[in-house]
């Protein structure tokens, strides 16, 4: 295995039981990713994109095949260990932002530090830190509510960066923005390539695509070019 | 993740759902509080009467009196063999150990001072009266040993005795007259009080101000001829000497009667047990009540609690899917309930403490609250709302995050 291998995985599939039926969402996919790559994930809905993406961020895990990251086999690890690995290992930015509401910007940041047991003043330095290197460093103390779309989106990615991780992973960041705060959201994508994270990116946006290495298109819960 | 973190955060769950926050601990507010009323009144009830009866004696007091019974011609049998002077007499040569030892004849007699007249229980007693019977002389002298050797005709009357027939006028040296003799004041009693919440300021010991005390020997030879003694009052050393003395004594006064039975032997200490057992039967029976409403409180808790989660499904697949694991968020929800069942309990003892000034005020029940009650109510209010937030922290702890975050 090439050691610049991050992201490696072997057949794997997953398979929804919906009632009595099995609808399979993924269906033999092999894939290996290097560091510090920027790769898109692009096809229609329903192809298993999203899917694909959850397994690679540890929040589903595959009905079967083998996934390795950083050459450890993560595939059937218990869900704590997951758990750990989404927190320090990954760092995940969904469509939707999924910030907590009650909390502040700051707070919501500190969140993966939290779990990670890092101590309040450190925790605070690094959220402050990592919100300033998105822009938003005047909007500590503001609720999600009170942030334009942009601005949530940018708190999602400081949280994702909170812990250091070295792999981003982002589900369509960009599709509930406007192209304006779109277009700087894949910057600070951009951005955090050039500093070395390895990125993929889950799009409809060709646009989106064409700023990446490489794309991998899939149809039907399979890889159909990469 | 600390535990004030985790308040902080039920804190902030609370203030964003103020009505349903209290809705949950409702019950739990209500369970305390019942829980602090009830250990109080209880309490408040037994302490009166320990001190009615530290009042009255103590716990080392017995008396010899005759038995009471319903049954007429019982009644005049016992009374034909009544307590006599040489009974009494017998009775302190045998038992020299009995300490105090205090006989009393007391009539209810007309007192008369110049155009005054005052009809009150005149006791015939010993010296050994005022400690037999917890109540002191206030001012002059008592009855003495020479005062009984001599059967002089002196008293000592009570504070409303004084009051009656002598107003602010100094009664110390004065002459009474009873029955066409006359007496001269020796002394005034002390002023018997004691504090009874529920009595309105009425003193409950204010008929012993009303009596008065004259040698025993001067009311049985020189007022009467009658030689009889209504009740020996006495005190024994210790309370291990209460029951085996009460045994001997009653054997002895059935063998001086010819094995007859006409006296009783009457302990302070039994009235002092059968109090306790009272109020500890009202105690259980009303914390069983308290203690269900606290289960009731800890169901609503868990019904609640459950709909909480449910409702924070998002919020438990974001923290998940950044890196919470199974135990943090059981620690969570657990922590969550916990402190608000706390919280409860301590609204609860708040309400419960007011609750108790108010039956205080406005029912006159004696209350007594310590700071146990509080401990056992707080302690008992976690409790509940650690086992009431079990399951629903469970049920949090287990949520599958791609479930909850996969349909957006």
């Amino acid at each position: 295995m090439n050691n610049n291998v991050v992201i490696q995985i072997e057949n794997i599939s997953k398979i929804y039981q919906m009632g009595k039926v099995k609808v399979p969402a993924l269906a033999g996919i092999d894939l290996s990713i290097e560091k510090n790559t920027y790769t898109a994930i692009m096809g229609p809905s329903g192809s298993g994109k999203s899917t694909l993406l959850h397994i690679l961020g540890c929040l589903d895990t595959p009905t079967e095949g083998v996934y390795y990251l950083d050459h450890e086999k993560v595939s059937d690890l218990s869900y704590n260990k997951l758990a750990e690995i989404r927190n320090n290992k990954i760092g995940f930015v969904f469509q939707v932002f999924n910030l907590l509401p009650n909390m502040n910007v700051l707070e919501n940041v500190e969140l993966p530090l939290m779990y990670a047991g890092v101590h309040k003043k450190e925790r605070k330095q690094r959220a402050s830190e990592v919100l300033e290197k998105v822009g938003l460093d005047h909007r500590l103390k503001h609720k999600p509510q009170e942030l334009s779309g942009g601005e949530r989106q940018r708190t999602a990615i400081a949280r994702a960066l909170a812990n250091n991780p070295s792999i981003i992973l982002a589900d369509e960041p960009t599709g509930n923005l406007d192209s304006t705060s779109g277009g700087s959201i894949m910057k600070i994508f951009s951005d955090l390539h050039e500093q070395g994270h390895t990125i993929i990116v889950v799009t409809h946006d060709n646009n989106i695509a064409k700023m990446t290495q490489r794309v991998i298109k899939l149809s039907d819960g399979k890889v159909v070019n990469s | 993740m600390s535990i004030f973190y985790n308040i902080k955060l039920g804190i902030v769950d609370m203030v964003h759902n103020v009505g349903r926050t209290l809705i949950t601990m409702l019950g739990v507010i209500l369970g305390t509080m019942s829980i602090i009323a009830v250990l109080a009144l209880v309490q408040g009830g037994r302490e009166q009467s320990i001190r009615w009866l530290e009042e009255r004696g103590g716990v080392l007091k017995l008396s010899i009196d005759t038995k009471w019974t319903f049954d007429l011609d019982k009644r005049s049998q016992i009374y034909d063999q009544r307590l006599m002077l040489k009974d009494m007499r017998l009775i302190r040569n045998y038992f020299p150990d009995l300490l105090n030892f205090s006989p009393e004849s007391s009539k209810w007699l007309q007192m008369k001072y110049k155009d005054k007249n005052y009809s009150t229980r005149v006791n015939g007693v010993f010296p050994a009266y005022q400690e037999a019977d917890n109540f002191h002389i206030g001012e002059g002298r008592f009855i003495t040993e020479f005062d009984i050797e001599q059967a002089n005709r002196v008293i000592a009357i009570g504070v409303r005795v004084k009051d009656a027939l002598f107003g602010k006028e100094n009664a110390l040296g004065k002459n009474i007259t009873i029955r066409n003799s006359q007496f001269k004041v020796i002394g005034i009693m002390e002023e018997k009080k004691m504090e009874i919440a529920g009595w309105g300021g009425h003193n409950p010991m204010d008929w012993l101000n009303r009596q008065s005390f004259i040698p025993l020997t001067t009311m049985l030879k020189k007022l009467f001829a009658d030689q009889s003694i209504n009740e020996i009052n006495f005190q024994v050393a210790s309370s291990e000497m209460v029951k085996p003395t009460q045994e001997r004594l009653n054997q002895f006064l059935k063998a001086l009667r010819n094995g007859e039975d006409i006296f009783e032997v009457r302990a302070n200490s039994d009235r002092l047990e059968s109090i306790q057992k009272s109020s500890n039967d009202t105690q259980l029976i009303l914390m069983i009540v308290g203690g269900i409403s606290l289960i009731v409180g800890g169901i609503v808790i868990t019904n609640i609690s459950l709909a909480t989660v449910k409702e924070r499904l998002r919020e438990i697949g974001v923290r998940m899917a950044v890196g919470a694991k199974r135990k943090d968020i059981l620690v969570q929800f657990l922590i969550q309930t916990t402190f608000m069942s706390l919280l409860g309990g301590i609204v609860g003892v708040i309400m419960g403490l007011a609750l108790l000034r108010a039956l205080e005020k406005f029912l006159s029940s004696p209350t007594s609250a310590n700071p146990n009650m509080i401990i056992i109510a707080l302690v008992l209010s976690v409790g509940v709302g650690f086992v009431a937030g079990f399951f629903p922290a469970m049920q949090a702890s287990r949520s599958d995050p791609i479930k909850i975050l996969r349909y957006e």
